[in-house]
């Protein structure tokens, strides 16, 4: 018994490691889904450690292809 | 001789109807809905690896409020039992009192989604093993959608069991069969599990066009097996770690 209560202190111990680090990398901590994210992350860290680890893979918007005909070209400042 | 040419003008055929991916769909309770009504949908959803970040903690909410509503059912059920009826895995630790109540809560509500993290490296591996093309991200965007499902299911035959029990509560059936209704009862997550085990076989199995072979291959049957492998590796952890939580607890 001794062995799992100490190992549930270790366990819930990484989940608040782990909600930290879930809380910093939502950003959105002040929504109700932002702090059910934090909350449930300490009893089921597993879950989102997977999410934290995750290579960040660009979005739509990032990716989309820039337009070298564009007009926009000559607003920007500089040599151009 | 006359030649007529037809003039054939372009028909816009109405587009196949599906589900439009805006945030307000995935919303909990769109996502629901989705789970019920389209899973093709959801399970395209969870392909896309942007979309997994916000689709797991809702999945997971949709879980823990079915299993919470489901675990105070039970204690409510239970506290309006007879001694003789509380089936004989509880009989020793129940009393009416608020510690066995939260003991039983949160066995099934911690229970059943703990175990899927107790799963998810040995799910890894078997899909790796059969070759599919899936991250541990969507590895855990899959178990949490079967288990979304399971809940869902749960809160579909709920009002049914609370309807049986408690009609043979208040026309007084025999003990004997009022505690099997209440071990029915205990049972119920894993009656309604068959659902989110058939919607992750399903998802898994949407999978195999990722297969290097593609759906015809020997790998297809392999899968397949893997996965049912996955499914009773679940259902034997299941069981194990809510009663495990339970006695600890109670």
């Amino acid at each position: 018994m001794d062995l799992l209560n100490t190992s549930l202190v270790l366990y819930l111990m990484v989940g608040a490691g782990i909600a930290v680090a879930v809380y910093l990398a939502d950003g959105d901590g002040k929504t109700a889904e932002g702090r059910f994210r934090v909350l449930s992350a300490v009893p089921f860290w597993p879950l989102y450690v997977p999410l934290l680890l995750r290579p960040n893979t660009p979005t739509a918007e990032n990716t989309e292809p820039v337009r070298r005909d564009s007009a926009c070209f000559c607003h920007i400042p500089g040599r151009w | 001789m006359n030649n007529t040419v037809l003039l054939l003008e372009p028909v816009d055929l109405p587009a196949a109807e599906s589900w439009p991916a805006t945030a307000c769909q995935r919303s909990v309770l769109g996502l629901a809905e989705l789970l019920l009504k389209d899973r093709r949908s959801a399970d395209e959803l969870l392909r896309d690896e942007n979309q997994q970040l916000d689709l797991i903690p809702r999945f997971l909410m949709i879980a823990l409020a079915s299993f919470t509503v489901y675990a105070w059912a039970m204690i409510l059920l239970l506290d309006v039992a007879p001694h003789g009826a509380i089936p004989t895995v509880l009989a020793d630790g129940w009393k009416l009192a608020l510690r066995p109540a939260l003991a039983l809560w949160l066995a099934y509500a911690l229970g059943l989604i703990a175990a899927t993290g107790i799963c998810l490296p040995s799910f890894y591996f078997y899909g790796l093993l059969a070759g599919i093309k899936i991250s541990f991200v969507g590895i855990v965007g899959h178990t949490m959608k079967g288990t979304a499902s399971t809940a869902i299911m749960l809160m579909g035959i709920l009002p049914i069991y609370v309807a049986v029990a408690l009609g043979m509560l208040i026309f007084g059936a025999p003990v004997p069969e009022q505690q099997a209704i209440f071990t029915l009862g205990l049972a119920l997550p894993f009656i309604a599990g068959l659902w989110g085990v058939y919607s992750l076989f399903q998802g898994f199995m949407r999978l195999a066009d990722t297969l290097p072979g593609g759906c015809d291959g020997k790998r297809y049957c392999f899968l397949r097996r893997m996965t049912l492998a996955w499914s009773a590796c679940y259902t034997a952890v299941t069981p194990l770690m809510i009663y495990s939580l339970w006695s600890h607890l109670a």
